[in-house]
């Protein structure tokens, strides 16, 4: 009985599938048990009783026949309120297992019932490797090919948004609109993260995983530090690449989790003096590198794959003079598979060393389940559970060596570090709508695309209309993008104008600039054909043009870029806050580079 | 002999104690589940992000009010898929997010099977019955139209041959001159580029195929299309194309040979208005046409959910909606084909006073009563297309049938030979079940 009593759990939830129907199985199974093993005994005694009345009887006897026949009377009324019990719980148990015999049946008779959808947001490079456990999670739960679940997985936002998206309701800053699918799960790097963004709708999930941050090294350094290291550990690897001349190749800190985890750990060992000083360091490479390689940073595969390009002597240099810091299974999956890892790459050169030393850090990857109130349900929130749990029981254990994933005091150095030290642009697109900047969109659309990619991801980018739509009426600007990170939103800004065609009245730029108001910005653009010959020209309002820049409440500058055939007036091309550049001059890397500056 | 007592009522006292008991918890604690939360005053429209022109699309639900109540447009995501994740992300014992959603009718089939749409009456008699029937559901219809979609030929230069042998029975006399443009890349858009390659006979066989009929209707014609690939009939990049690179291609060529696009109504605006693609004579340098055997369906429909929080207003919202004048604005302004035939009349719109719509079709030019006719005859051709466009199958599970078909049919135009029966009879199995739902036994690669 108690082999039965221990199985019952196991075969309940087989049968069910959930635990709460199981937990119902098991109840009745208990009940019926108990009462089919006292029954008899029970009843055997009082018949016993009942044939012995004739023997000698205790003295005490006669004072419990009032409580005898007091039994007897309600016996009767008690069995039957104990079957109503037991009837009860049996049809609370049909009621628990009657959609999962539904679901069943349809399942080996009909055409599968429909799965939940459960949004798991991960970071964004470990998207194909959460779209594989999705796979498996869903076909490991299906009865007859039939899923219960339909896990869409998408890219989280960047680390340092994490916070705002989820206080936000997941929306844009301007909450005009949600900046994806509201997710049910959200896999970050480290406890310590979903620390920061544990809040009263947030729960805590548990820890799903790990992975350990390594220090890669290019094989042809190789000698070098095992030369000049004399032994090599994680210290003296860590101190070999803090010299001058030598660097560290990190993910993006303000966009992944693995970078920021990374940055921590560097700091965790104190490497440099500060973290000041190690952010100064690191964003070293990258200012060397190029715009690209801002891109670039978002990503650890993007990252590595550097390895595999060809660039100036110089900048090939830099890149393998320094170490990479990043997950220990990404670098050894880059070395064993090159080819499919970077397409298109050079699979011979690049190759990385892994020198046998402790792990930088280990990420112990947390869930945290966003609790959104209105499309909160019980089986939504069981489902999910069940995903972390499942992720969970998959988890592989850190070596025993591993340090953990730094925290505490050490992750707020360097985050506030990291956020002392970036020197993000805030950049406002504004395009002339009026009809004659037709002839132009060639010339448009490619300086568009030019701006938007010569910003890093972590600036941000808007992109305003400016038109209007009656001869005599005042510029309307109607906000087509509002202000968002330029990684994730500057290739839809470029398609957008893929398909806009401009249709209406001469664009005034001063009034375009006035019409903008106090709106937060580092620097306005506004992209126009300078509206020649007709009542808005730029050359007749150039004064006008200068007055509203300077008088406007923020002292971002206004670049007018002129795509049109005539030439810029010459009183703004050096005016003060304002300057206009003919399209095919314009260098947006470089005016924009010009402005940034630590926040 | 004695009557064994066997009292009823301890046992219906039973059975009530425990199923009150064991119920009663859940339902104290249980949140009110049974509606959308938020302001009854306020229509929340879940949809994706708006791509028509000047966000005309969301300019117009937000600017609705009627005594007193407001809509407002939530905007979820560029991606298609993205945006129906979080339309579907809700339970039937939970609350709901959206009052009204914006849904491709693609997805129509499996929001109902969901218990996410409800029954609608349609508020007038003046809608397209192609876009009705898009919205209907076993008889039942579940989405309102709202915006039409349906591809053309765009052509630069004689393509008749061209678009009869790449979308009709066959040019006569050979290889044709010129090149086709059509998206293939491994999304939705490529289902519907497949389905018209390959005819309307395709569209009942998506549910329950055999690899015999798969044989007889299906690879004749994706052996052409294979063929035509091969050959440079069609660009070989199409493979890797969705709409946008298509748009960018046809703008930037520079075409010696004829070259031809199929691409949504959408894209119109953005050629007739480019200086580029007018002749000395300004007139339109490129012609347009339905697809000979007709394009596929798409656009979308207006859903209310079942817990909607004030009805009769999403519904006055709907009906807004699909009215002639704000239909006619729609079409002129943000690019979306109407759902009305009324709306395609473009020369009523001076003598309906459909002033913003006439407004943004006229925009600063010197000759806007050209532009107007212009576009008049453009709207005829997207009418005349509607009415000859495919339907693709109400399926709940349609997009994993849209998926498991591609990656077959994908799998023959990449191929260096036409595939063997086996390969039809696997891709026939794995169709029928998609359609019931069932997962791929191994990978979802074909073949």
């Amino acid at each position: 009985m108690i082999a039965l009593l221990g199985i019952l759990p196991e075969i309940g939830l087989a049968v069910t599938g959930t635990e709460l129907a199981a937990r119902w199985v098991v109840r009745i199974a208990i009940g019926v048990i108990l009462v089919a093993a006292v029954y008899r005994p029970v009843r055997d005694r009082w018949r016993r009783r009942a044939a012995g009345r004739d023997r000698r009887r205790p003295r005490w006897w006669p004072r419990l026949a009032a409580a005898r026949r007091l039994i007897g009377t309600l016996w009767p009324w008690l069995r039957m309120g104990a079957a109503g019990v037991v009837a009860g719980g049996m049809v609370l148990a049909l009621a628990q297992l009657a959609p999962a015999a539904r679901q069943r049946f349809e399942a080996y008779f009909g055409q599968c019932p429909m799965p939940r959808e459960i949004v798991l947001s991960v970071p964004s490079y470990d998207v194909p490797g959460f779209e594989l456990l999705a796979a498996e999670f869903t076909a490991g739960r299906a009865v007859n090919g039939c899923a219960e679940t339909r896990l869409k997985v998408v890219a989280a936002p960047p680390v340092s948004g994490l916070l705002a998206a989820l206080r936000g309701g997941w929306r844009s800053a301007d909450e005009t609109r949600l900046i994806g699918p509201r997710p049910d799960l959200v896999v970050v790097e480290s406890r310590d993260l979903a620390d920061l963004l544990a809040g009263d709708r947030v729960e805590d999930a548990g820890p799903i995983g790990y992975a350990e941050i390594a220090v890669g090294v290019p094989e042809t350094l190789r000698n070098q530090v095992e030369r000049e290291t004399g032994g090599v550990s994680l210290d003296s690897v860590l101190r070999f690449y803090a010299q001058p001349g030598r660097n560290f190749a990190r993910p993006e800190p303000l966009t992944s989790g693995l970078g920021l985890m990374a940055t921590a750990g560097l700091n965790m060992h104190r490497v440099f003096p500060d973290p000041e000083a190690a952010e100064d360091k690191m964003r070293e490479l990258p200012e060397e590198m190029g715009d690209d390689f801002w891109k670039d940073q978002s990503d650890p595969v993007s990252l590595l794959c550097n390895l595999q390009r060809d660039y100036e002597p110089r900048r090939n240099s830099l890149l393998r003079r320094s170490a990479f810091l990043l997950p220990r299974h990404v670098m050894d999956d880059y070395n064993n598979r090159t080819a499919r890892f970077c397409p298109g790459g050079n699979g011979d050169r690049g190759r990385l060393w892994i020198p046998d030393v402790p792990p930088l850090a280990t990420l112990d990857y947390r869930a945290i389940r966003p609790i959104w109130p209105d499309r909160e349900s019980a089986g939504r929130g069981e489902v999910v559970h069940e995903l972390a749990a499942w992720l969970r029981a998959r988890a592989v254990t850190p070596t025993p060596e591993a340090q953990p994933a730094p925290g505490g005091d050490v992750l707020a150095a360097t985050m506030e570090a990291i956020r002392n030290r970036e020197q993000r642009l805030d950049l406002a697109v504004v395009l002339d709508g009026s009809g004659s900047m037709r002839r132009h969109m060639p010339v448009t659309l490619r300086s568009v695309a030019e701006i938007v990619d010569a910003l890093r991801p972590t600036d941000r980018v808007s992109l305003d209309i400016a038109r209007r739509p009656f001869r005599d009426a005042r510029p309307r600007i109607s906000t087509a993008y509002p202000s968002d990170l330029a990684g994730s939103q500057g290739d839809q800004v470029v398609d957008y104008l893929g398909q806009w065609t401009p249709r209406d009245w001469d664009l005034d730029v001063a009034a375009t600039i006035g019409g903008m108001g106090n709106r937060p910005m580092d620097v306005m653009v506004i992209v126009t054909d300078t509206s020649p010959g007709k009542q808005a020209d730029l050359r007749k309002i150039t004064e006008e043009v200068v007055e509203q820049a300077t008088g406007k409440p923020s002292d971002a500058p206004v670049y007018i870029v002129n795509v049109g055939d005539a030439e810029c007036p010459p009183a703004l091309r050096d005016a003060a806050g304002v300057f206009c550049v003919d399209a095919a001059g314009f260098d947006p890397a470089t005016a924009l580079d010009r402005l940034r500056e630590p926040r | 002999m004695t009557r064994r007592r066997h009292p009823v009522w301890p046992f219906v006292v039973g059975v009530a104690l425990t199923v009150g008991l064991s119920t009663a918890p859940s339902l104290l604690t249980r949140a009110p589940a049974t509606g959308c939360p938020g302001d009854a005053d306020e229509i929340t429209v879940g949809a994706g992000y708006d791509d028509s022109l000047d966000r005309t699309q969301r300019d117009v639900i937000n600017a609705w009010q009627d005594r007193g109540q407001t809509a407002r447009y939530v905007e979820i995501s560029r991606i298609p898929d993205d945006a129906r994740a979080e339309m579907a992300a809700t339970d039937l014992d939970g609350p709901c997010p959206y009052d009204v959603l914006v849904l491709d009718v693609a997805h129509l089939a499996e929001f109902v099977a969901n218990g996410y749409a409800s029954p609608v009456d349609l508020p007038h008699q003046g809608f397209m019955s192609r876009s009705v029937a898009a919205g209907r559901v076993d008889g039942t219809q579940y989405g309102v139209p709202f915006a039409a979609d349906v591809p053309l030929a765009y052509s630069m230069g004689a393509t008749d041959p061209l678009v009869a042998a790449v979308w009709g029975q066959g040019a006569p006399g050979g290889k044709p001159p010129g090149q086709a443009l059509t998206q293939l890349d491994d999304y939705e858009g490529a289902m519907v580029n497949l389905i018209e390659a390959i005819g309307p006979e395709v569209v009942p066989l998506l549910s329950d195929p055999t690899g015999a009929e798969l044989r007889r209707v299906v690879e004749p014609r994706l052996e052409t299309w294979r063929t035509a690939l091969k050959t440079g009939l069609i660009d070989g990049d199409s493979l890797d194309h969705s709409e946008n690179a298509t748009l960018r291609a046809f703008r930037s060529a520079h075409p010696s040979a004829p070259l031809v696009m199929r691409h949504w109504p959408s894209v119109f605006r953005a050629l007739w208005l480019d200086d580029r693609f007018r002749d000395a004579d300004d007139k339109p340098a490129f012609t347009y046409r339905p697809l000979p055997r007709g394009g596929v369906l798409g656009g979308s429909v207006l859903v209310v959910s079942p817990k909607a929080r004030n009805r009769p207003a999403a519904e006055s919202l709907i009906k807004h909606l699909t009215t002639p004048e704000v239909q006619a604005k729609l079409f002129a302004c943000g690019s979306y084909a109407p759902v009305l035939a009324a709306a395609y009349d473009v020369a009523d719109y001076e003598s309906r006073r459909f002033t913003e719509a006439l407004t943004c079709l006229r925009g600063d030019s010197e000759k806007p009563d050209a532009l107007v006719a212009e576009f008049a005859d453009f709207a005829q051709t997207v009418r005349q297309a509607m009415d000859g466009a495919l339907l693709r199958p109400q399926l709940p599970y349609y997009s994993r049938v849209s998926e498991t078909f591609r990656a077959c049919a994908l799998t023959v135009l990449r191929s260096a030979a036409p595939r063997d029966a086996a390969f039809y009879d696997e891709f026939a199995a794995r169709l029928s079940a998609a359609a019931a739902g069932r997962l791929p036994e191994e990978s979802s690669a074909c073949g």
